[in-house]
């Protein structure tokens, strides 16, 4: 038994050390983007909020979290619905073709994100229509389909289709057997998938850093632009910022999915029983 | 058509997701490929690839991009071994704050995360400021492939955690007290039951990282600056400074070529080790 305490205490040690190499730097971060100094560094000469405040009056910061608020909404929107719809075909059904379509909704993760980016960018410029918004929201759509398909496959697992033929068989159409019986249960997975999805394109940089305009930039990229040009504490301020935007996403997935499920399970498998539909 | 018939609920749900996804993200990434192929308007020929293969600059760059993701994985391995172990041993409380902690800078935009090393190491950040401060000379930490790697292993380090988490957990608690019973020292049931059966985990962690350190962008950028180049900062520099279109699809084609060539020989790879674990 000696033997298993020593071991607890010393991958418990291991962890604490870990925990703090993961979260030091953002910590870090923090103390930054509340100093009184005139630049980086800690706030050993007391503390303010100027550097927030010195934030909020650039409007590049503004415009671009603006804009990357509106995109991410977009193309989440659009990805909940096609892949929801997905989820749905291939959990529920067999059918030829599933496999095919489980692994182009998967592709865009296996591309590395500057092939994405490139990609969307030449395929536009050749075809000469839309501008930074128009290519942005497709990119972002396209890289946020693989999360969506699947959490809402996952959530759908173990999901028992007959509730929905007996909806039917009681009168109601397919559709309000969908709305009335499967949507509320299933919820929590596409709200989940929504949330996640919205974070991956509201952080995305990868993608994003070959459609951005010089007039229409997001705010990823703004940060990465104005960090590569001078880093100040302001840049600390937007980082902050944005780490506890997405804090709280992290929650919301926490207390409706378990974000581990998110990174951690496996592809989803059709149910045997109800096979034919 | 009658399996058409048959089959039509199902195709009709995912054909908005086909379509969208056929004809703004497979064709766009085909005709990509296919610049490349067309250097200057006439081809098709190899002649581009060909001559971005041998450039002596590019294989430099390659390797460097082979060897900064190998040494991201391996140095996540380590580091995220033990707490994976840990977390195999801990309450259902403790486990779901270590891996909140763990996995949640992933989902904090990467030039966040990447920034706060930048900060860190830069010639003036915070640790030369401290260093300054007792008394030491300024190092150089930044612009150094020692900081790709460390920024690298900091941003994608989650994945690993999860991936042997998910296959330690899944050991039967048994085979332990089964060792135990034999006499087994604490050591050896660690290296005769935990590393062979968390092998697909070690195999889907270790790809997971390789893949995405090798493909990353921001991180080498704002470590690495012009010094450390890896290849998407080589794709991204050719197509947006340079506007070289055609050659910044033949570098990222190679890169998505070798990476896709490590994750099919990796798996290849693990298949037989597992088998040779399973059957002898």
């Amino acid at each position: 038994m000696t033997g298993h305490r020593t071991e607890r205490w010393l991958f418990g040690l291991w962890t604490a050390v870990v925990c703090v190499f993961m979260l030091g730097p953002l910590a870090v971060m923090f103390a930054i983007s509340i100093t009184a100094n005139g630049y980086i560094s800690l706030p050993d000469n007391g503390v303010s909020l100027r550097w927030y405040n010195e934030m909020l009056g650039q409007r590049i910061f503004l415009d671009a979290a603006v804009n990357s608020i509106v995109l991410a909404l977009q193309a989440t929107a659009t990805a909940v619905v096609l892949g929801t719809a997905t989820a749905i075909a291939v959990t529920r059904y067999r059918f030829p073709g599933r496999d095919l379509i489980l692994l182009l909704a998967g592709a865009p993760l296996f591309v590395p994100l500057v092939m994405t980016g490139l990609a969307i960018l030449v395929f536009f410029s050749a075809l000469g229509i839309g501008g930074p918004a128009l290519r942005l929201y497709v990119a972002h759509v396209c890289l946020t389909i693989p999360y969506i398909v699947r959490m809402v496959s996952i959530s759908l697992a173990g999901f028992d289709w007959n509730q929905e033929v007996a909806a039917q068989n009681l009168g109601a159409s397919p559709l309000r057997a969908f709305v009335e019986v499967t949507l509320p249960q299933i919820m929590p997975g596409v709200i989940a998938g929504a949330a996640f999805a919205f974070i991956i394109s509201f952080d995305d940089v990868g993608v994003s850093i070959f459609l951005t305009g010089a007039a229409y930039k997001t705010l990823p990229v703004e940060l990465f632009a104005s960090a590569a040009f001078d880093l100040t504490p302001t840049i600390a301020a937007v980082s902050v910022t944005m780490i506890v935007f997405s804090a709280l996403f992290v929650l919301l997935i926490e207390r409706l999915f378990g974000v581990q499920r998110v990174l951690g399970a496996e592809a989803p498998q059709p149910q045997r029983t109800d096979a034919a539909g | 058509m009658g399996a058409l018939r048959r089959h039509r609920t199902p195709l009709l749900l995912c054909l908005p997701l086909v379509l969208f996804l056929v004809a703004l993200f497979v064709v766009p990434v085909g005709q990509m490929m296919a610049t490349g192929l067309y250097p200057g308007g006439v081809g098709p020929s190899g002649a581009l690839y060909a001559e971005v293969a041998a450039d002596p600059y590019y294989q430099r760059i390659a390797v460097r991009t082979l060897r900064i993701a190998a040494l991201t994985t391996v140095l996540s391995l380590v580091i995220a071994y033990p707490v994976a172990l840990h977390l195999a041993n801990v309450g259902p409380r403790w486990q779901s704050i270590i891996v909140l902690i763990m996995v949640s800078p992933l989902l904090t935009s990467v030039v966040v995360r990447t920034l706060a090393w930048v900060v860190l190491l830069s010639q003036r950040g915070i640790l030369n400021q401290a260093f300054g401060a007792v008394g030491l000379p300024p190092m150089r930490m930044i612009y150094v492939e020692g900081a790709v790697i460390v920024g690298l292993t900091h941003v994608f380090f989650g994945y690993m955690v999860v991936s042997l988490m998910t296959s330690i957990r899944r050991i039967d608690r048994n085979l332990y007290v089964a060792a135990e019973s034999l006499g087994a020292s604490r050591l050896r049931q660690h290296l005769e039951i935990t590393l062979p059966l968390s092998l697909p985990g070690i195999v889907a962690g270790s790809l997971l990282v390789f893949i995405l350190a090798a493909s990353a962008y921001a991180t080498p950028s704002l470590l690495g600056g012009l010094r450390i180049s890896m290849l998407a900062v080589e794709v991204y520099n050719q197509a947006i400074t340079y506007f070289d279109w055609a050659e910044a699809a033949v570098i990222s084609t190679g890169l998505f070529a070798i990476v896709a060539a490590v994750a099919w020989l990796v798996t290849r790879l693990a298949e037989s080790g597992r088998r040779r674990v399973l059957f002898e």
